[in-house]
């Protein structure tokens, strides 16, 4: 008899915990918590006539690591596939461009998988994932390099709306420059949120623009990310 | 067999069931974030988007949740995007309600508001801006003329990879038929355009029947599928 009573009560316990565990999930779904969390603003509200009602969401969002609600397709569902050396170079011939890689990277790292979309054929963004070589996932996370070469930029609307180029601005919010060469070639936003990372939530992303590419590099040591930016030389063909 | 023999075996039973159950649920879990789309992208990187949608009222139930927008993608490696629109789901009591989503170097947060009417089109924006000197992703949600809704999003970092317009459903028992995007349009830094182009992605068994690159109707869902029509197209 004691045995069931034993029993019953590891049964009510994992039932306790399991009550425990919806009951959060559920918590954290609908946003009861002060992080990352969906509000239901005036929900039977319609604004309309002449008075529109402004929605202002702050900066000071949630870092809840995995939170989307709604999101989108991710790459791979919308074609970006893994490609051979020999593919991306073909991409760059036909295309007539040059791109830039680091020829020095973190110790311990090495270029495991060349990601890109690859829904119309091969095309931007290129994505170089540098890991201990198992880790082929284009996703950005704190264990790898990760650096997506975007393509060529489109900024001219925002130096007209402000009269700044972007890195200037960048940097009057507190970002971290990169000059090479005495030129300012991109910035670092050292907490970065990182929704892709499994034991940490933001992640050091630096936005660098060399002829006109953009190239946004992923790694968890601000001072490394410097160092590979200078090494980076231009080649038409990846060895 | 004792009474206390057979009143072990229960209790054992019952806590089998139990743990069986946080298999189940935590397994659950894992596939809740699967999600059917239809719909079109523009692989340009423009810095605003804007598309009329449709409303339509599908049933939704349990652990799901239905929604129609227009987004900027801004990275897909960080998986960053904003995006505007209508949804229905488990977090908004099953209620259509209008939303703002963004995943930045900010943070993420979702914004629930308003109550668009089943049947009526809204016009759904999103565009870099400028408020207050800081940059900003400015959302607008108009029926007609009319302004209902401005939406004002710190944006950190300013950039697009691609725009989208998709329909999203986290279960094919939602039904989508009614779905009608139209005047979907890229803005220049001036002017919004037409798409001039556009890529179609359908998630089985959703349908899509492309009327122009600006302009599509989807449906399909639910137990039976509606029969094949002229000029669809099924990817993915």
């Amino acid at each position: 008899m004691k045995k069931a009573f034993v029993v019953i009560g590891i049964g009510l316990a994992v039932s306790l915990l399991l009550t425990l565990f919806a009951g959060y999930e559920a918590f954290i779904s609908n946003g009861s918590n002060t992080e990352g969390s969906p509000v239901i603003t005036d929900i039977n509200s319609n604004g309309g006539g002449n008075s529109p009602q402004t929605i202002i969401i702050g900066d000071a969002r949630g870092t809840t690591g995995s939170a989307e609600i709604r999101g989108i397709p991710s790459f791979e569902e919308l074609g970006g596939k893994i490609i051979t050396k020999e593919q991306l170079n073909n991409f760059l011939r036909k295309k007539g461009l040059s791109i830039y890689v680091p020829k020095w990277v973190p110790e311990g790292l090495k270029l495991a998988a060349i990601w890109a979309d690859t829904s119309k054929g091969i095309d931007f963004p290129i994505i170089l994932v540098y890991s201990d070589g198992n880790d082929t996932d284009y996703k950005v996370s704190e264990n790898k390099l990760v650096i997506e070469i975007r393509g060529f930029v489109n900024e001219t609307m925002f130096e007209q709306i402000t009269n700044k180029t972007l890195f200037e601005y960048y940097l009057s919010k507190g970002a971290t420059p990169i000059i090479k060469d005495g030129e300012l070639i991109g910035v670092i936003f050292d907490d970065a949120y990182c929704p892709t990372c499994v034991t940490c939530k933001t992640l050091p992303l630096a936005i660098v623009r060399i002829d006109n590419i953009e190239y946004w590099i992923n790694y968890k040591d601000v001072n490394s990310i410097i160092e590979l930016v200078r090494s980076m030389t231009q080649t038409d063909s990846l060895t | 067999m004792t009474l206390s023999k057979q009143f072990s075996k229960v209790a054992s039973a019952v806590a089998m069931i139990m743990l069986l159950s946080l298999v189940i649920y935590t397994s659950y879990d894992a596939l809740a974030v699967t999600r059917y789309y239809a719909g079109y992208r523009l692989q340009e990187n423009y810095f605003g988007v804007s598309g009329s949608i449709y409303t339509i009222d599908p049933d939704v139930t349990g652990e799901n949740i239905f929604a129609q927008w227009v987004c900027i993608v801004i990275d897909p490696a960080r998986g960053y995007w904003v995006q505007i629109g209508y949804t229905k789901g488990f977090d908004t009591d099953y209620n259509l309600v209008f939303y703002a989503e963004v995943n930045d170097n900010y943070g993420y947060e979702i914004r629930f508001f308003g109550t668009p009417e089943p049947g009526d089109t809204y016009t759904y924006t999103i565009v870099a801006d400028t408020y207050n000197g800081t940059r900003v992703w400015h959302g607008y949600i108009r029926q007609g003329g009319t302004l209902l809704y401005e939406i004002i999003i710190p944006a950190d970092p300013i950039a697009s990879y691609e725009l989208q317009a998709f329909s999203e459903a986290s279960t094919t028992d939602i039904v989508i038929d009614g779905t009608h995007f139209s005047g979907l349009a890229y803005y220049t830094g001036r002017d919004f355009l037409y798409w001039y182009t556009h890529t179609v992605y359908v998630s089985s068994p959703y349908w899509i029947e492309e009327i122009s690159d600006y302009e599509f109707m989807a449906w399909g869902g639910g137990s039976v599928n509606p029969p094949q029509p002229l000029g669809m197209s099924i990817v993915g």
